[in-house]
Protein backbone atom coordinates (compact mmCIF):
# COMPACT_ATOMS: atom_id res chain seq x y z
CA UNK A 1 0.00 0.00 0.00
CA UNK A 2 1.16 3.51 -0.88
CA UNK A 3 1.76 5.41 2.30
CA UNK A 4 1.88 9.16 2.49
CA UNK A 5 3.67 11.20 5.13
CA UNK A 6 5.09 8.07 6.70
CA UNK A 7 7.84 10.05 8.44
CA UNK A 8 5.55 10.62 11.44
CA UNK A 9 4.75 6.92 11.70
CA UNK A 10 6.58 4.59 14.00
CA UNK A 11 6.36 1.54 11.73
CA UNK A 12 6.02 -0.63 14.83
CA UNK A 13 2.56 -1.79 13.83
CA UNK A 14 1.83 -2.87 10.28
CA UNK A 15 -1.33 -1.75 8.45
CA UNK A 16 -3.73 -4.42 7.16
CA UNK A 17 -2.39 -6.54 4.34
CA UNK A 18 -3.57 -9.20 1.91
CA UNK A 19 -7.24 -10.06 1.75
CA UNK A 20 -8.09 -7.93 4.79
CA UNK A 21 -6.58 -4.85 3.10
CA UNK A 22 -8.59 -5.40 -0.06
CA UNK A 23 -11.80 -5.62 1.98
CA UNK A 24 -10.98 -2.57 4.09
CA UNK A 25 -10.05 -0.57 0.97
CA UNK A 26 -13.64 -0.78 -0.25
CA UNK A 27 -14.83 1.59 2.48
CA UNK A 28 -16.60 4.64 1.03
CA UNK A 29 -17.15 6.34 4.39
CA UNK A 30 -20.93 6.06 4.63
CA UNK A 31 -20.63 6.04 8.42
CA UNK A 32 -23.13 3.25 8.97
CA UNK A 33 -20.69 1.48 11.30
CA UNK A 34 -20.39 4.53 13.55
CA UNK A 35 -24.15 5.13 13.47
CA UNK A 36 -24.84 1.70 14.93
CA UNK A 37 -21.85 1.31 17.24
CA UNK A 38 -23.08 1.01 20.85
CA UNK A 39 -19.90 2.56 22.27
CA UNK A 40 -19.51 5.38 19.73
CA UNK A 41 -20.35 8.03 22.39
CA UNK A 42 -17.32 6.91 24.42
CA UNK A 43 -14.88 6.58 21.52
CA UNK A 44 -12.06 8.97 20.68
CA UNK A 45 -11.92 7.59 17.13
CA UNK A 46 -15.17 6.43 15.55
CA UNK A 47 -15.30 3.12 13.67
CA UNK A 48 -15.44 4.76 10.20
CA UNK A 49 -12.47 6.94 11.17
CA UNK A 50 -10.45 3.88 12.19
CA UNK A 51 -11.25 2.26 8.86
CA UNK A 52 -10.14 5.41 7.01
CA UNK A 53 -6.89 5.57 8.97
CA UNK A 54 -6.22 1.91 8.18
CA UNK A 55 -6.79 2.61 4.47
CA UNK A 56 -4.30 5.50 4.72
CA UNK A 57 -1.79 3.25 6.49
CA UNK A 58 -1.88 5.44 9.61
CA UNK A 59 -2.34 2.66 12.15
CA UNK A 60 -0.37 4.49 14.84
CA UNK A 61 -3.38 6.68 15.56
CA UNK A 62 -5.50 3.57 16.03
CA UNK A 63 -2.86 2.07 18.32
CA UNK A 64 -2.87 5.23 20.45
CA UNK A 65 -6.66 5.43 20.63
CA UNK A 66 -8.95 4.33 23.41
CA UNK A 67 -11.33 3.02 20.79
CA UNK A 68 -9.27 -0.01 19.88
CA UNK A 69 -9.92 -1.39 23.37
CA UNK A 70 -13.43 0.00 23.81
CA UNK A 71 -14.71 -1.94 20.79
CA UNK A 72 -17.00 -4.59 22.30
CA UNK A 73 -16.59 -6.94 19.34
CA UNK A 74 -20.39 -6.95 19.03
CA UNK A 75 -20.03 -7.03 15.20
CA UNK A 76 -22.96 -4.64 14.65
CA UNK A 77 -20.73 -2.64 12.28
CA UNK A 78 -19.77 -5.68 10.21
CA UNK A 79 -23.31 -7.01 10.02
CA UNK A 80 -24.56 -3.69 8.59
CA UNK A 81 -21.61 -2.58 6.43
CA UNK A 82 -22.61 -2.48 2.75
CA UNK A 83 -19.04 -3.52 1.87
CA UNK A 84 -18.66 -6.34 4.38
CA UNK A 85 -16.06 -4.60 6.54
CA UNK A 86 -16.10 -5.92 10.10
CA UNK A 87 -14.23 -3.44 12.32
CA UNK A 88 -13.24 -6.05 14.97
CA UNK A 89 -11.65 -8.11 12.19
CA UNK A 90 -9.61 -5.05 11.23
CA UNK A 91 -8.65 -4.34 14.85
CA UNK A 92 -7.67 -7.87 15.92
CA UNK A 93 -4.33 -8.00 14.02
CA UNK A 94 -3.47 -4.53 15.36
CA UNK A 95 -4.29 -5.65 18.91
CA UNK A 96 -2.06 -8.70 18.44
CA UNK A 97 0.85 -6.50 17.40
CA UNK A 98 0.33 -4.14 20.35
CA UNK A 99 0.47 -7.07 22.78
CA UNK A 100 3.43 -8.75 21.07
CA UNK A 101 5.37 -5.48 20.91
CA UNK A 102 4.49 -4.51 24.49
CA UNK A 103 3.36 -1.16 23.17
CA UNK A 104 1.90 1.20 25.73
CA UNK A 105 -1.85 1.71 25.36
CA UNK A 106 -4.72 3.74 26.70
CA UNK A 107 -7.29 1.58 28.54
CA UNK A 108 -4.54 -0.90 29.62
CA UNK A 109 -6.99 -2.76 31.87
CA UNK A 110 -8.71 -4.27 28.81
CA UNK A 111 -5.65 -6.10 27.44
CA UNK A 112 -4.73 -6.96 31.06
CA UNK A 113 -8.06 -8.77 31.37
CA UNK A 114 -7.59 -10.73 28.15
CA UNK A 115 -4.06 -11.69 29.17
CA UNK A 116 -5.29 -12.89 32.57
CA UNK A 117 -8.04 -14.87 30.84
CA UNK A 118 -5.60 -16.61 28.50
CA UNK A 119 -3.24 -17.38 31.38
CA UNK A 120 -5.93 -19.30 33.24
CA UNK A 121 -6.75 -21.23 30.08
CA UNK A 122 -3.05 -22.02 29.62
CA UNK A 123 -2.83 -23.24 33.19
CA UNK A 124 -6.04 -25.26 33.60
CA UNK A 125 -7.24 -25.87 30.04
CA UNK A 126 -10.41 -24.09 31.09
CA UNK A 127 -11.31 -20.75 32.60
CA UNK A 128 -11.39 -20.66 36.35
CA UNK A 129 -13.36 -17.53 37.15
CA UNK A 130 -11.85 -16.97 40.60
CA UNK A 131 -8.24 -17.25 39.34
CA UNK A 132 -9.09 -14.99 36.44
CA UNK A 133 -10.64 -12.30 38.62
CA UNK A 134 -7.78 -12.59 41.13
CA UNK A 135 -5.10 -12.24 38.44
CA UNK A 136 -6.93 -9.33 36.82
CA UNK A 137 -7.32 -7.50 40.13
CA UNK A 138 -3.65 -8.00 40.99
CA UNK A 139 -2.65 -6.56 37.64
CA UNK A 140 -4.99 -3.57 37.75
CA UNK A 141 -5.02 -3.03 41.56
CA UNK A 142 -8.82 -2.87 41.61
CA UNK A 143 -9.17 -5.11 44.66
CA UNK A 144 -12.31 -3.57 46.09
CA UNK A 145 -14.48 -3.26 42.97
CA UNK A 146 -17.46 -5.60 42.93
CA UNK A 147 -16.58 -7.26 46.25
CA UNK A 148 -20.19 -7.47 47.33
CA UNK A 149 -21.23 -8.85 43.96
CA UNK A 150 -18.46 -11.45 44.15
CA UNK A 151 -19.70 -12.57 47.55
CA UNK A 152 -23.33 -12.77 46.33
CA UNK A 153 -22.24 -14.91 43.38
CA UNK A 154 -20.15 -17.16 45.60
CA UNK A 155 -23.12 -17.60 47.94
CA UNK A 156 -25.19 -18.75 44.97
CA UNK A 157 -22.66 -21.39 43.98
CA UNK A 158 -21.56 -19.49 40.86
CA UNK A 159 -17.92 -19.10 41.80
CA UNK A 160 -15.82 -22.13 42.64
CA UNK A 161 -12.80 -22.07 44.91
CA UNK A 162 -11.11 -24.96 43.12
CA UNK A 163 -10.55 -24.96 39.36
CA UNK A 164 -12.11 -27.65 37.19
CA UNK A 165 -9.12 -28.43 35.06
CA UNK A 166 -9.36 -30.51 31.90
CA UNK A 167 -7.40 -33.73 31.56
CA UNK A 168 -6.33 -32.39 28.20
CA UNK A 169 -4.62 -29.36 29.68
CA UNK A 170 -1.19 -30.59 28.49
CA UNK A 171 -2.53 -30.56 24.95
CA UNK A 172 -3.75 -27.00 25.45
CA UNK A 173 -0.32 -25.99 26.71
CA UNK A 174 1.17 -27.43 23.50
CA UNK A 175 -1.12 -25.17 21.49
CA UNK A 176 0.00 -22.17 23.53
CA UNK A 177 3.62 -23.12 22.89
CA UNK A 178 2.99 -22.79 19.16
CA UNK A 179 1.54 -19.31 19.62
CA UNK A 180 2.79 -15.89 20.64
CA UNK A 181 1.73 -16.69 24.24
CA UNK A 182 4.48 -19.23 24.93
CA UNK B 1 -31.42 -38.80 19.05
CA UNK B 2 -27.86 -38.22 20.23
CA UNK B 3 -26.06 -34.88 20.08
CA UNK B 4 -22.65 -34.14 21.52
CA UNK B 5 -22.59 -31.40 24.12
CA UNK B 6 -20.04 -28.65 24.66
CA UNK B 7 -21.00 -26.86 27.90
CA UNK B 8 -18.02 -24.50 27.94
CA UNK B 9 -16.46 -22.90 31.02
CA UNK B 10 -19.23 -20.46 31.91
CA UNK B 11 -21.82 -23.24 32.18
CA UNK B 12 -19.71 -24.93 34.86
CA UNK B 13 -19.51 -21.67 36.86
CA UNK B 14 -21.62 -18.54 36.66
CA UNK B 15 -24.21 -20.06 34.29
CA UNK B 16 -24.83 -23.37 36.03
CA UNK B 17 -28.57 -22.85 35.84
CA UNK B 18 -28.26 -22.72 32.05
CA UNK B 19 -26.36 -26.01 32.02
CA UNK B 20 -28.87 -27.74 34.30
CA UNK B 21 -31.99 -26.36 32.62
CA UNK B 22 -30.57 -27.04 29.15
CA UNK B 23 -29.87 -30.68 29.97
CA UNK B 24 -33.33 -31.02 31.55
CA UNK B 25 -35.13 -29.53 28.54
CA UNK B 26 -33.13 -31.58 26.04
CA UNK B 27 -33.94 -34.75 28.00
CA UNK B 28 -37.62 -33.90 27.97
CA UNK B 29 -37.47 -33.57 24.18
CA UNK B 30 -35.89 -37.01 23.91
CA UNK B 31 -32.42 -35.72 23.02
CA UNK B 32 -29.45 -37.51 24.57
CA UNK B 33 -26.60 -35.10 25.21
CA UNK B 34 -23.13 -36.66 25.21
CA UNK B 35 -20.73 -34.26 26.90
CA UNK B 36 -17.46 -34.01 24.96
CA UNK B 37 -14.91 -35.87 27.08
CA UNK B 38 -12.28 -33.56 28.58
CA UNK B 39 -13.31 -30.56 26.52
CA UNK B 40 -11.19 -27.42 26.86
CA UNK B 41 -11.87 -23.68 26.68
CA UNK B 42 -12.86 -22.28 23.27
CA UNK B 43 -10.96 -19.02 23.87
CA UNK B 44 -14.25 -17.07 24.17
CA UNK B 45 -13.95 -13.31 23.81
CA UNK B 46 -10.24 -13.25 24.60
CA UNK B 47 -8.29 -15.57 22.28
CA UNK B 48 -9.12 -13.62 19.11
CA UNK B 49 -7.89 -10.45 20.83
CA UNK B 50 -4.44 -11.84 21.61
CA UNK B 51 -3.40 -14.44 19.05
CA UNK B 52 -4.58 -15.54 15.63
CA UNK B 53 -3.45 -19.16 15.99
CA UNK B 54 -5.07 -19.71 19.39
CA UNK B 55 -8.29 -18.12 18.16
CA UNK B 56 -8.75 -21.16 15.91
CA UNK B 57 -6.62 -23.81 17.64
CA UNK B 58 -8.47 -23.75 20.96
CA UNK B 59 -11.96 -24.40 19.53
CA UNK B 60 -10.48 -26.69 16.84
CA UNK B 61 -9.30 -29.14 19.49
CA UNK B 62 -12.91 -29.38 20.74
CA UNK B 63 -14.24 -29.84 17.22
CA UNK B 64 -11.88 -32.80 16.90
CA UNK B 65 -13.47 -34.38 20.01
CA UNK B 66 -16.95 -34.01 18.50
CA UNK B 67 -15.72 -35.48 15.24
CA UNK B 68 -14.39 -38.52 17.11
CA UNK B 69 -17.85 -39.06 18.58
CA UNK B 70 -19.31 -38.63 15.09
CA UNK B 71 -22.17 -36.51 16.41
CA UNK B 72 -23.37 -32.97 15.72
CA UNK B 73 -22.31 -30.74 18.57
CA UNK B 74 -24.45 -28.22 20.42
CA UNK B 75 -22.95 -25.28 22.33
CA UNK B 76 -25.55 -23.38 24.42
CA UNK B 77 -23.21 -20.44 25.11
CA UNK B 78 -23.39 -17.93 22.26
CA UNK B 79 -19.65 -17.17 22.44
CA UNK B 80 -18.64 -20.86 22.40
CA UNK B 81 -20.99 -21.50 19.49
CA UNK B 82 -19.47 -18.64 17.49
CA UNK B 83 -15.89 -19.72 18.24
CA UNK B 84 -16.51 -23.37 17.28
CA UNK B 85 -18.27 -22.41 14.08
CA UNK B 86 -15.66 -19.81 13.13
CA UNK B 87 -12.93 -22.41 13.65
CA UNK B 88 -14.74 -24.92 11.41
CA UNK B 89 -14.88 -22.30 8.64
CA UNK B 90 -11.21 -21.26 9.07
CA UNK B 91 -10.02 -24.88 8.96
CA UNK B 92 -11.97 -25.50 5.75
CA UNK B 93 -10.17 -22.55 4.12
CA UNK B 94 -6.63 -23.14 5.36
CA UNK B 95 -4.51 -26.13 4.42
CA UNK B 96 -1.99 -25.62 7.18
CA UNK B 97 -4.73 -25.64 9.81
CA UNK B 98 -6.30 -28.64 8.14
CA UNK B 99 -3.05 -30.57 8.48
CA UNK B 100 -2.98 -29.81 12.19
CA UNK B 101 -6.70 -30.23 12.83
CA UNK B 102 -8.12 -32.66 10.27
CA UNK B 103 -11.71 -31.61 10.90
CA UNK B 104 -13.77 -32.72 7.93
CA UNK B 105 -16.81 -30.56 8.55
CA UNK B 106 -19.19 -33.50 8.33
CA UNK B 107 -20.78 -32.79 11.68
CA UNK B 108 -22.79 -29.66 12.38
CA UNK B 109 -22.15 -27.08 15.09
CA UNK B 110 -25.52 -26.09 16.54
CA UNK B 111 -26.50 -23.21 18.79
CA UNK B 112 -28.88 -23.94 21.63
CA UNK B 113 -31.57 -21.89 19.95
CA UNK B 114 -31.11 -23.65 16.64
CA UNK B 115 -31.54 -26.99 18.39
CA UNK B 116 -34.79 -26.02 20.12
CA UNK B 117 -36.25 -23.81 17.37
CA UNK B 118 -36.34 -26.59 14.79
CA UNK B 119 -39.95 -26.79 13.54
CA UNK B 120 -40.72 -30.28 14.84
CA UNK B 121 -39.20 -29.49 18.22
CA UNK B 122 -41.24 -26.31 18.60
CA UNK B 123 -44.34 -28.43 18.00
CA UNK B 124 -43.11 -30.87 20.59
CA UNK B 125 -42.45 -28.06 23.09
CA UNK B 126 -46.04 -26.93 22.61
CA UNK B 127 -47.24 -30.48 23.19
CA UNK B 128 -45.10 -30.96 26.31
CA UNK B 129 -46.21 -27.69 27.89
CA UNK B 130 -48.19 -28.68 30.97
CA UNK B 131 -48.29 -25.20 32.48
CA UNK B 132 -48.63 -22.61 29.69
CA UNK B 133 -46.87 -19.36 30.62
CA UNK B 134 -50.10 -17.42 30.26
CA UNK B 135 -50.01 -13.75 31.15
CA UNK B 136 -46.22 -13.65 31.36
CA UNK B 137 -45.03 -10.73 29.23
CA UNK B 138 -41.50 -11.40 28.05
CA UNK B 139 -39.04 -9.64 25.77
CA UNK B 140 -36.75 -12.00 23.85
CA UNK B 141 -33.18 -10.73 24.12
CA UNK B 142 -30.79 -12.39 21.66
CA UNK B 143 -27.75 -10.15 22.21
CA UNK B 144 -24.80 -10.00 19.84
CA UNK B 145 -23.14 -13.32 19.35
CA UNK B 146 -26.36 -15.28 18.85
CA UNK B 147 -26.80 -13.40 15.57
CA UNK B 148 -23.42 -11.91 14.62
CA UNK B 149 -21.24 -12.15 12.61
CA UNK B 150 -24.19 -13.37 10.50
CA UNK B 151 -22.01 -15.12 7.90
CA UNK B 152 -20.59 -17.34 10.66
CA UNK B 153 -23.50 -17.71 13.10
CA UNK B 154 -26.11 -17.97 10.30
CA UNK B 155 -29.16 -16.78 12.27
CA UNK B 156 -32.62 -16.75 10.66
CA UNK B 157 -32.40 -12.93 10.53
CA UNK B 158 -29.58 -10.88 12.10
CA UNK B 159 -31.71 -7.77 12.75
CA UNK B 160 -35.01 -9.41 13.68
CA UNK B 161 -34.37 -13.01 14.73
CA UNK B 162 -37.47 -15.05 15.54
CA UNK B 163 -36.18 -18.39 16.86
CA UNK B 164 -36.55 -17.52 20.55
CA UNK B 165 -39.87 -15.78 19.87
CA UNK B 166 -41.22 -19.02 18.40
CA UNK B 167 -40.00 -21.10 21.34
CA UNK B 168 -41.52 -18.70 23.89
CA UNK B 169 -44.78 -18.63 21.97
CA UNK B 170 -44.89 -22.44 22.06
CA UNK B 171 -44.51 -22.29 25.85
CA UNK B 172 -47.58 -20.03 26.01
CA UNK B 173 -45.81 -16.80 27.00
CA UNK B 174 -46.89 -13.40 25.74
CA UNK B 175 -43.97 -12.41 23.52
CA UNK B 176 -43.61 -8.63 23.42
CA UNK B 177 -42.08 -7.05 20.35
CA UNK B 178 -39.34 -4.56 21.22
CA UNK B 179 -36.53 -2.74 19.40
CA UNK B 180 -33.50 -4.06 21.30
CA UNK B 181 -33.53 -7.77 20.47
CA UNK B 182 -29.95 -7.71 19.21
CA UNK B 183 -28.46 -4.60 20.84
CA UNK B 184 -25.26 -5.16 22.82
CA UNK B 185 -25.40 -5.22 26.64
CA UNK B 186 -21.67 -4.48 26.88
CA UNK B 187 -20.83 -7.89 28.35
CA UNK B 188 -17.25 -8.11 27.08
CA UNK B 189 -16.23 -5.03 29.09
CA UNK B 190 -18.14 -6.13 32.24
CA UNK B 191 -15.06 -6.01 34.49
CA UNK B 192 -12.87 -3.59 32.57
CA UNK B 193 -15.22 -0.66 31.86
CA UNK B 194 -18.12 -1.29 34.20
CA UNK B 195 -19.22 2.36 33.89
CA UNK B 196 -19.92 1.94 30.17
CA UNK B 197 -21.57 -1.42 30.68
CA UNK B 198 -24.00 0.06 33.22
CA UNK B 199 -25.12 2.58 30.62
CA UNK B 200 -25.64 -0.04 27.92
CA UNK B 201 -27.45 -2.45 30.23
CA UNK B 202 -29.61 0.34 31.59
CA UNK B 203 -30.70 1.25 28.08
CA UNK B 204 -31.98 -2.31 27.59
CA UNK B 205 -33.65 -2.50 30.99
CA UNK B 206 -35.35 0.87 30.45
CA UNK B 207 -36.81 -0.32 27.17
CA UNK B 208 -38.00 -3.55 28.78
CA UNK B 209 -39.76 -1.39 31.40
CA UNK B 210 -41.20 0.92 28.74
CA UNK B 211 -42.87 -1.97 26.89
CA UNK B 212 -44.09 -3.27 30.27
CA UNK B 213 -42.30 -6.58 30.10
CA UNK B 214 -42.37 -8.76 33.21
CA UNK B 215 -39.06 -10.40 32.36
CA UNK B 216 -36.25 -10.53 29.83
CA UNK B 217 -35.37 -13.87 28.29
CA UNK B 218 -32.01 -14.76 26.80
CA UNK B 219 -29.81 -17.66 25.81
CA UNK B 220 -26.46 -15.94 26.27
CA UNK B 221 -24.72 -16.48 29.63
CA UNK B 222 -22.74 -13.24 29.33
CA UNK B 223 -25.88 -11.18 28.68
CA UNK B 224 -27.74 -12.91 31.50
CA UNK B 225 -24.94 -12.41 34.03
CA UNK B 226 -24.45 -8.83 33.01
CA UNK B 227 -28.11 -7.80 33.06
CA UNK B 228 -28.95 -9.78 36.18
CA UNK B 229 -25.98 -8.73 38.31
CA UNK B 230 -25.87 -5.02 37.43
CA UNK B 231 -29.42 -4.01 38.36
CA UNK B 232 -28.47 -3.24 41.94
CA UNK B 233 -25.69 -0.89 40.79
CA UNK B 234 -28.03 0.76 38.29
CA UNK B 235 -30.70 1.21 40.96
CA UNK B 236 -28.16 2.82 43.27
CA UNK B 237 -26.88 5.14 40.53
CA UNK B 238 -30.28 6.26 39.28
CA UNK B 239 -32.26 6.21 42.50
CA UNK B 240 -35.05 4.19 40.88
CA UNK B 241 -35.63 0.51 41.39
CA UNK B 242 -34.57 -1.96 38.73
CA UNK B 243 -35.80 -5.48 39.40
CA UNK B 244 -36.48 -7.21 36.12
CA UNK B 245 -35.79 -10.95 36.19
CA UNK B 246 -33.51 -12.11 33.37
CA UNK B 247 -34.25 -15.73 32.57
CA UNK B 248 -32.76 -18.36 30.34
CA UNK B 249 -35.28 -19.66 27.85
CA UNK B 250 -34.54 -23.20 29.06
CA UNK B 251 -35.52 -22.21 32.62
CA UNK B 252 -38.93 -21.17 31.30
CA UNK B 253 -39.16 -24.54 29.57
CA UNK B 254 -38.70 -26.01 33.05
CA UNK B 255 -41.60 -23.88 34.35
CA UNK B 256 -43.81 -24.93 31.43
CA UNK B 257 -42.89 -28.60 32.01
CA UNK B 258 -43.56 -28.27 35.77
CA UNK B 259 -39.98 -29.29 36.51
CA UNK B 260 -39.44 -29.09 40.28
CA UNK B 261 -35.79 -28.14 39.83
CA UNK B 262 -36.72 -24.62 38.71
CA UNK B 263 -36.47 -23.32 42.27
CA UNK B 264 -32.83 -24.41 42.49
CA UNK B 265 -32.09 -22.57 39.25
CA UNK B 266 -33.93 -19.44 40.35
CA UNK B 267 -31.95 -19.46 43.61
CA UNK B 268 -28.89 -18.63 41.52
CA UNK B 269 -30.30 -15.39 40.16
CA UNK B 270 -29.52 -12.02 41.70
CA UNK B 271 -32.99 -10.74 40.76
CA UNK B 272 -35.14 -13.70 41.69
CA UNK B 273 -38.00 -14.46 39.31
CA UNK B 274 -39.85 -16.50 41.96
CA UNK B 275 -42.16 -13.75 43.20
CA UNK B 276 -43.13 -12.78 39.68
CA UNK B 277 -43.83 -16.34 38.57
CA UNK B 278 -45.75 -17.11 41.74
CA UNK B 279 -47.89 -13.98 41.28
CA UNK B 280 -48.86 -15.28 37.82
CA UNK B 281 -49.67 -18.67 39.31
CA UNK B 282 -46.90 -20.33 37.28
CA UNK B 283 -44.88 -21.88 40.10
Amino acid sequence: MQQTGSSTRSGKVAPPSGELASIVNQCYQCGKCSAGCPVAPEMDLLPHQMVRLAVMGDVDRIVQSKSIWLCLTCHTCGARCPNGIDVPALLDPIRHQILRGNIETREPQVPAFHNAFMKTVRRFGRVHELSLIGAYKMKTKTFFDDMKLGWEMFRRGKIHIMPHSSKRKAEVRELFNKSSMK
Amino acid sequence: MEISYYPGCTLTGSARELDESFRAAAGKLGLTLKELPDWTCCGASSAHMVDEFLETALPASDLMLAQQLGLDVVAPCAACHLRLKAAAIKIAQDEQLQAEFPFKGEIKVLSGLEMFADEDRVAKLRELTAKPLQGLRVVPYYGCLAVRPPEIVEPDDPENPMQMDRVLDALGAEVVDWPYKTDCCGGSLALTRTDMVLKLSRKLLDMAKLVEADAMVTFCPMCQANLDTRQEDISRETGSLYQIPVLYVTELMGVAFKDLRVRTWFGKHMVSPEKLLASKGLI
